[in-house]
């Protein structure tokens, strides 16, 4: 990782009237890596992605994008940043080379540089096949590969990409997330999404929204190393009594989740837990089925932020 | 970055859609429908039934002049609306599309874009009327009678800042609205009111109006001297070109502060 402060977002507030739907935001991300910009439906990501492209503007706090001010230069900003919207909308009539070409003139680009980068990112993008098709007849997948390729012609520091998987079929996602850990070797890829599967993989920091407000912005490497506790795991073939109550009146236990059939304890005290945990399941009068000792997923750290804030 | 791509995407997209054709045909039929009911209106009347027995209706044939300022009239209403409803998706339809969302993150300001969909506009309707005048005065000719070319050129200039007019005022509606519609019906009353209601409104207003214009244009149609006509004009000319400065800057302005 470089130490360039690529993304600095200092105390974001947005509001339309009184509906206030950012509050307080503030991140930064350093150097180039993949940084998941994560949140359930509505809880900012797509108003926080249009003020750092200079799409909006905040209501009060600032926004620096490598360097430049999101609002005051948006100009300079844009010539540092791809973007690809979550569903990304062109001029029909043309085909992919020739909005390739258009966008790369409006960079400012030579001729050459054009058609080399246009060649090359249609290809890497597997769009190369169709680039002579007007983009009116493409699939949504191949809309959102060609946002990809245009996002990359002018060779960016920062490449933001709005929910960029959600609307392509399984291996459509799978090579956009390859593609992403490609770019992200030579660029700050910020991604933004609710499928927390995506953000393990491709993921070097994580930055969590909730209803307007971050509230966790980590590297993984610390959020392993701080959120990351051991969780028991056990499912049951037969139940009686109030196990939940029961467990959540043990002093060790300090969360209890059951979500399909499939019980999760979490502990302050783990040698405990292990020890006394099946004997409580029995004491109940349930049987065990399965029983297992895990590392916590990112879908539970995720909801333990979430719930905790 | 100059605003040229803008501007050639812009052509582009005329030719795609054939604008560049339709326009100037839509506009040669409204115009060109004049002279032919002029000439054909004594023969419709005579052969209109209902009319009482021994009915004698005399009208005189009008001069070529006239036919043509007449013709020009029809830009008032008709092609007025047509050009309203040709440029009032021009930004709205974009915004609501989403792809001015991808045009506004690449190294291009607001303003270049915004003046390149003016300039293109201004461009196609200035030519579609010098088209649709030119084939108009040359088949009014034909049916009645030789007309002073300068005149016509003159007349048709003298009237084409109205249309300009209508041209931005519903671009800055466009730049304003999301929807296309909202910008097309915000602008069509928008253009009634200012075309209709200032000639109430005292002699100032009624002296730089657009009606004022019409009506110069019209007057050098139909023969005036040019010299009189100028000075007659130059208030409503005044009035249009300050009309047209306040709305092409309240537009880009507008479009600047929008949140895509």
């Amino acid at each position: 990782m470089l130490s360039l402060r690529i993304l600095e977002c200092e105390r974001i507030t947005k509001s339309y009237g009184k509906n206030q739907v950012l509050q307080d935001v503030s991140f930064s991300i350093d150097g180039i890596g993949c940084v998941g910009f994560l949140g359930a439906n509505g809880a900012g990501k797509t108003t926080t992605i249009r003020i750092l492209t200079g799409l909006a503007a905040p209501t009060s706090g600032t926004v620096k994008v490598a360097g430049y001010d999101a609002v005051k230069d948006r100009n300079k900003v844009s010539r540092e940043i791809g973007y690809v919207p979550q569903i990304p909308s062109f001029y029909n009539y043309m085909t992919a080379t020739e909005w390739m070409h258009w966008v790369g003139t409006l960079y400012g680009l030579d001729k050459k540089t054009i058609h080399e980068r246009t060649e090359e990112l249609l290809h890497l993008c597997g769009i190369y096949e169709v680039k002579d098709r007007a983009v009116g007849g493409y699939s949504g997948g191949m809309k959102q590969r060609l946002a990809i390729a245009q996002a990359l012609i002018n060779q960016p520091k920062i490449i933001i990409l709005d929910e960029p998987v959600s609307a392509l079929d399984p291996m459509g996602r799978y090579d956009v997330l390859l593609l992403i850990e490609k770019l992200k070797q030579v660029m700050t890829v910020f991604m933004s999404t609710h499928i927390l599967d995506d953000i393990e993989r491709v993921a070097d920091h994580i930055v969590i929204i909730r209803q307007g407000t971050v509230v966790l912005s980590s590297t993984m490497e610390d959020l392993r190393a701080n959120h990351v506790e051991p969780v028991i795991e056990f499912t049951l073939d037969h139940q009686a009594g109030d196990l939940i109550t029961m467990l959540e009146n043990t002093p060790w236990v300090t969360e209890v989740n059951y979500n399909g059939g499939r019980y999760k304890v979490q502990s302050s005290d783990m040698q405990k837990a292990q020890a006394e945990l099946p004997q409580i399941i029995i004491q109940s009068g349930s049987i065990l089925s399965s029983y297992q000792v895990s590392a916590m997923t990112l879908e539970d750290i995720f909801l333990k932020v979430v719930n905790q804030s | 970055m100059t605003a040229l791509p803008m501007i050639k995407k812009e052509f582009r997209e005329l030719f795609t859609s054939y604008k560049i054709l339709f326009i100037p045909l839509v506009f040669i039929a409204l115009t060109i429908t004049q002279p032919i009911t002029m000439k054909m209106l004594p023969t419709l009347l005579e052969n209109a039934t209902g009319l009482p027995e021994g009915t004698v209706i005399e009208i005189p044939t009008p001069t070529a002049a006239e036919v043509l300022a007449t013709a020009v009239s029809k830009f008032s209403t008709l092609g007025s609306f047509i050009l309203i409803m040709i440029v009032m998706g021009s930004i709205a339809g974009e915004r609501a599309s989403g792809v001015a969302s991808m045009v506004f993150v690449k190294p291009i300001s607001r303003a270049k874009y915004y003046l390149a969909k003016a300039f293109t506009y201004y461009i196609l309707t200035i030519v579609s009327m010098l088209i649709a005048m030119g084939v108009t005065a040359y088949y009014t000719e034909i049916l009645f009678g030789d007309l002073s070319w300068l005149h016509v050129w003159t007349g048709t200039l003298m009237y084409i800042p109205n249309l300009l007019l209508v041209v931005t005022t519903t671009l800055c509606a466009s730049s304003y609205f999301s929807s296309a519609v909202s910008a097309g019906g915000v602008s069509l009353v928008f253009n009634i009111v200012i075309f209709t209601v200032p000639p109430f409104l005292g002699t100032f207003l009624s002296m730089v109006s657009p009606d004022a214009l019409t009506n110069a244009s019209m007057a050098v149609l139909r023969g005036s001297a040019l010299t009189e006509a100028s000075v007659t004009a130059a208030p409503s000319l005044a009035g249009v070109f300050s009309l047209i400065a306040i709305f092409f800057f309240m537009g880009w302005y507008l479009l600047e502060k929008q949140e895509i």
